[in-house]
């Protein structure tokens, strides 16, 4: 066959393979509206048995791995890595905790945390034993008794041999609420697993294994917290930035942006900032719960010193006809790095 | 290089415009999920992978630099995915009494590839190559990527990637024809 025509034989074979395929509307509308569903509410990633095949071998299920040993902590190194920010890990902020505990033949290992003044991580692994688990609940609480809200949950499962620890789980909570500059914080993990238990219906129960309690100190990175509260007003819509935090995971700047007839719903800041070492970054991420609105710029800018500038250079939102509107400013803000 | 629309859509994306991204990935759907089912062979996994990419391109997007290739970063994605879930070494054995559900929710794909026989010689043929081969042969023929683009995807030279499609060519040609001659002495 010369080489024209089987480079169109490959082409024709791998559509023909590919045709029938294709994620379905409802598999695909999930997964884009989970992606991009970005709220304050635990979410999961990663950790999502096949709908289908897992509800089916859920009573009997038997998970192996040819041969291979996994150690839990590469898998939380890794998750941390690759969700929460390499800098963390090069810098050598995370704390190993190495605390464990064992409820119904189910082990909890808490193996690395982290806190500044934006977030406080925690990644622990599992050994699940008999059955296919899942994560159910994680809450952490200060010595003074504050939830911390959870911002992000990510994990893996790894179908290693049976009773080591074969799954790794980070969760992201948010550290706003707690104040001053503690050198160390105190904290209360707790961990509720479900666990799937077949009966002799279809249904599935999900029978809660603990919760595992970890109490636990943890060293407190604070960086720069400046405090702004200034207002300034463009395009007719007054802005206010109240606070931008600086932290080794990351910086947050904190607006206050009050809903009116011309910035309406699902309302997304564009913010650029530019440091006093003249470094030029764009906000990563947001997050908004009218009328506050936080942005992201991921990093570590704690060794910066000097005037900065953050610039709300437009807001996305979407209007009451349903489209996507946009409002230019700028709002420009200029602070002081201490 | 990318197209204008597609310009305002990263740019919307990069404010994180949920709709702009719908859009965005919406046009690479198919050559996403087919990338990772062809290399992974397993609905469930490229699905898995899929997912996990979805994540990575919304969390990443506002990185993406000017003049690169959207279609060369999204499925340069997906194959770090693909690539990622194998390393866990998903490997699932269940009761024989399950066995009938499991063919049943394996994709039909699986049924109309033994089927369709034009290609099976060459879908047998394929399966004999290297791995590393046979990725770069499906980047080329199937995602529709240049060379300069395979090449930042796999994170090798062009030439070596020049070299892979020579050698896959050549081999798949020696297979195709190996395997007529054996049916002809038939």
């Amino acid at each position: 066959m010369n080489e024209e025509k089987l480079e169109q034989e490959l082409r024709d074979c791998f559509h023909a393979e590919t045709k029938i395929i294709e994620p379905t509307s409802d598999w695909w509308d999930r997964n884009i509206s989970q992606v991009t569903g970005q709220n304050k509410r635990t979410r999961w990633f990663g950790f999502k048995p096949r709908k289908r095949l897992a509800w089916a071998l859920v009573p009997l299920i038997v998970l192996l791995v040819g041969g291979t040993v996994y150690a839990a902590s590469p898998l939380i190194e890794g998750i941390f890595d690759n969700f929460f920010g390499q800098q963390i890990e090069q810098t050598g902020l995370v704390q190993d905790m190495d605390m464990s505990q064992t409820i119904t033949g189910v082990t909890v290992r808490l193996e690395r945390a982290y806190a500044d003044s934006n977030v406080v991580l925690i990644g622990y692994s599992a050994g699940l034993t008999d059955n296919l688990n899942i994560p159910a609940i994680a809450t952490l609480t200060t010595a003074d008794g504050q939830v911390l809200d959870g911002m992000m949950g990510v994990g893996e499962l790894h179908t290693a041999g049976l009773g080591i620890f074969n799954s790794a789980s980070c969760f992201s909570f948010d550290a706003s609420k707690i104040t001053g500059s503690p050198s160390e914080l105190s904290l209360t993990l707790k961990i509720e697993y479900a666990r799937f238990q077949a009966d002799n219906s279809d249904e599935i129960n999900h029978k809660p294994i603990g919760p595992f309690i970890f109490n636990f100190h943890l060293p407190f990175h604070a960086g720069k917290i400046i405090d702004i509260n200034r207002t300034i007003e463009s395009a007719g819509v007054p802005v206010t930035l109240e606070k931008v935090v600086i932290s080794p995971y990351e910086t947050r700047a904190v607006f206050q942006i009050l809903p009116s007839e011309k910035v309406q719903d699902e309302l997304v800041p564009v913010v650029s900032m530019v440091l006093p070492s003249g470094v030029s970054v764009d906000a990563g991420s947001s997050f908004s719960l009218d009328p506050e609105h936080q942005t992201f710029f991921t990093g570590d800018y704690t060794g910066e010193h000097g005037a900065g500038t953050l610039t709300l250079k437009e807001m996305v939102f979407r209007a009451s006809s349903g489209g996507v509107q946009r409002l230019s400013g700028p709002w420009v803000f200029l602070f002081s790095i201490p | 290089m990318i197209e204008p629309e597609e310009a305002e859509l990263i740019r919307r994306c990069q404010a994180r415009d949920k709709d702009a991204f719908r859009l965005l990935v919406e046009n690479y759907r198919k050559v996403m999920f087919g990338t990772a089912y062809l290399m992974t062979k397993d609905r469930g996994l490229a699905e898995d992978a899929l997912q996990d990419a979805l994540v990575q391109m919304w969390k990443h997007l506002p990185s993406l630099r000017q003049g690169v290739s959207l279609k060369a970063w999204l499925v340069r994605i997906v194959v770090n995915e693909v690539n990622r879930q194998r390393r866990k070494k998903r490997v699932l054995t269940v009761p024989l009494e399950y066995a009938p559900e499991i063919v049943d929710d394996c994709d039909d794909a699986v049924t109309m590839m033994i089927r369709n026989e034009d290609h099976q010689n060459l879908r047998q043929a394929m399966e004999q190559l290297p791995l590393e081969i046979k990725e770069t042969v499906i980047l080329r023929y199937f995602s529709d990527l240049t060379v300069p683009e395979i090449a930042a995807v796999m994170k090798k030279p062009e030439g070596t990637i020049k070299s892979r499609l020579n050698r896959a060519l050549i081999r798949l040609n020696e297979i195709l024809s190996n395997s007529e001659t054996i049916e002809n002495r038939r």
